[in-house]
């Protein structure tokens, strides 16, 4: 499959307000269809919590739909919402970490994830820095470049390159250890 | 998908674990149905049509009172800066939709007045870029929420804002330069919670009595790092505590010693002087940079136990209050209506006075732990937890507040149901 999941923007022929409400409801609609399970997909990978992420995109988008009028008029706005998402898990995520901190070592990696060689992805992408697992996921399961991630974090390139980098060695590192505990 | 710019030997491996990855997850995930968005966008703008209306009836309410007075009927006029104030404020006209000018003097001052983080919360203002390149966060107008977690209410960190609104955090009052007016300078954050998101901004009246920006003193995010925290500045101008933000996460493998110590500096800003921006190393009494310690131990106490919690400032300055959070497990047998530990969010119990330097506050708490045999599952495995946090109160008072040293800024006590003596 392709994981690149999100949509180009459709050529408009009018201004927003041109068009009738009922029309920009039913555009939303459409959008949300063909990019909430890719950006929740996304952000499960990177949360490690279903739920936590479905919630998060559930905002994400309802953000979107507030300013759907403009939106729309964006060359891509379904990067738009994934950044928004992102950084509603990036911000989940840091307050997450602080509970954790606070109530120790109690808890573990997800219990409702995938299975398999997946899970062993889930857990490896669960104990890497949170910069360099954004980073492995929107190259790999967003499909997005470098230079596409390196613009969404308002970061250099060769930042980036450097997240993949570490991230990629880290995972494989991990995946390695579950391999071996598995023969 | 693109082509890999940075592709090695394990490059397919990475794309084919990642897309079977992706396609399972994308068939695991049960997203809201889209009328659900559509509900919760209708609640939302009800809510806020709601408040605008509550405005609206004071603003229609406001000639009527200058017309009776003008009429000559008895009435008592508003109080001053009470709801006839904050009404003007309100109005939709009170802000100036073109970009702030800081050509002249004038423009620099505004009308004169100087506001109070009380008087900008609910305000509209035209705010400068933030320093992120995030597209949500709104600058023109922005309208400012309270950012501040409610400490007096030991509930801690509130859940995520609302895009719509930027969170103040804090507003200081200084001159700006030798001599000069007091100004306010406000630090603002945008929704999305991130150091790499906050700018310093002075805010001053217009001419309609709201408020307008006049002048943006630092944003985050640039060359100089992130603004944590702002402060008057001896005589005058404005002391920036800074930090990295590049990685204040804590990784993920639950050790608390990878928390680790935070870099920070500072800057003071002096925007008429000859050098508008310089790194200082000692900001003076401006700062309540301190490293508070947190200790707990759970001990025998009669027939029951003591859990004793010790807040030490082992740092070199007065400390700012600070929130101490407790929680226990399900049978913990605290007194009262105590915190549970499968609560998220800060499960503060008291804020407690500023520590001197060497301080140490002890508070102690009378547990009454049943039988194991009462107890739970994880009780059993890990025996009965006490966890414990201290946060200074950030943005309390003028000072620059901030713990750098998070790593012992938690602790936690067990007691095992081999040490149970029940």
């Amino acid at each position: 499959m392709t994981p690149t999941r999100d949509t180009p923007s459709p050529p408009e022929s009018g201004g927003a307000d041109q068009v009738a409400p009922l029309r920009a409801s039913l555009e939303f609609d459409d959008f949300y269809a063909a990019n909430v399970r890719a950006v929740t997909a996304q952000i499960f990978a990177y949360t490690g919590d279903r739920a936590e992420a479905e919630d998060l995109v559930a905002e994400a988008f309802t953000r979107g739909l507030a300013r759907w009028r403009r939106l729309r008029d964006y060359e891509n706005p379904a990067a738009w919402v994934r950044r928004v998402a992102w950084n509603l898990a990036t911000s989940h995520l840091r307050r997450r970490a602080v509970t954790q901190r606070f109530l120790g070592k109690q808890r573990e990696t997800p219990a409702d994830g995938p299975d398999g060689d997946r899970i062993d992805l889930m857990r490896a992408l669960a104990r890497i820095g949170p910069k360099h697992r954004k980073a492995v996921i929107l190259r790999y399961m967003a499909g997005m470049s470098v230079a596409e991630i390196a613009v969404q974090e308002g970061v250099a390139e060769a930042t980036v390159r450097s997240w993949l980098t570490r991230g990629k060695a880290a995972l494989a590192g991990r995946l390695s250890v579950y391999e071996m505990e598995q023969r | 998908m693109t082509t890999p710019d940075h592709a090695g030997p394990d490059e397919p491996r990475f794309e084919a674990a990642f897309a079977d990855l992706a396609h399972t997850a994308e068939a695991m995930v049960d997203p809201a149905p889209v009328g659900a968005l559509h509900r919760r966008v209708r609640r939302r703008r009800a809510t806020r049509g709601a408040a605008g209306a509550a405005v609206a009836a004071v603003l229609v309410a406001l000639p009527a009172l200058w017309w009776l007075q003008a009429s000559g009927q008895a009435l008592d006029a508003p109080p001053a800066g009470d709801f006839g104030e904050s009404a003007v404020m309100e109005s939709p006209s009170s802000f100036d939709p073109s970009p702030p000018t800081l050509e002249t003097e004038d423009a620099m001052v505004g009308d004169g007045r100087v506001p109070t983080f009380d008087d900008l919360l609910g305000a509209t203002l035209d705010l400068p870029a933030f320093g992120t390149s995030d597209p949500s966060c709104e600058t023109a107008p922005a309208t400012i929420s309270d950012g501040v977690p409610d400490w007096k209410s030991l509930e801690g960190e509130s859940e995520y804002t609302d895009a719509a609104e930027t969170p103040l955090l804090k507003v200081i009052h200084t001159p700006l330069e030798k001599g000069g007016p007091v100004r306010a300078v406000a630090l603002l954050e945008c929704w999305s919670g991130t150091l790499d998101s906050r700018q310093a901004v002075v805010v001053a009246g217009d001419d309609e009595g709201g408020w307008m920006v006049t002048e943006q003193l630092l944003v985050s995010g640039g060359e100089h790092g992130s603004i944590e925290d702002l402060a008057p500045a001896d005589g005058y101008g404005v002391i920036f505590l800074m930090r990295e933000t590049d990685e204040d996460f804590v990784c993920c493998e639950g050790d608390q010693s990878e928390i680790g110590t935070e870099e920070v500096w500072y800057l003071q800003s002096r925007p008429r002087d000859d050098e508008p921006l310089v790194a200082i190393d000692d900001p003076g009494p401006a700062s309540m940079v301190t490293d508070l310690t947190l200790h707990v131990k759970i001990s025998p106490d009669g027939e029951g136990y003591l859990t004793t919690v010790n807040v030490s400032n082992t740092g070199d300055r007065t400390s700012a209050p600070y929130l101490l959070s407790l929680c226990g497990t399900e049978h913990a047998g605290f007194a009262g209506d105590m915190p549970a530990c499968d609560k998220p969010g800060n499960q503060g119990v008291l804020v407690g006075d500023p520590l001197e330097p060497g301080e140490v506050y002890e508070a102690k708490w009378a547990m009454d732990i049943p039988p194991s045999s009462q107890w739970n599952a994880d009780e059993l495995g890990y025996g009965i937890q006490v966890s414990v946090q201290v946060e200074m109160v950030r943005y309390s008072q003028d000072e620059l507040i901030f713990d750098p040293y998070g790593a012992d800024n938690y602790d936690s006590a067990v007691l095992s149901e081999a040490d149970h003596k029940g």
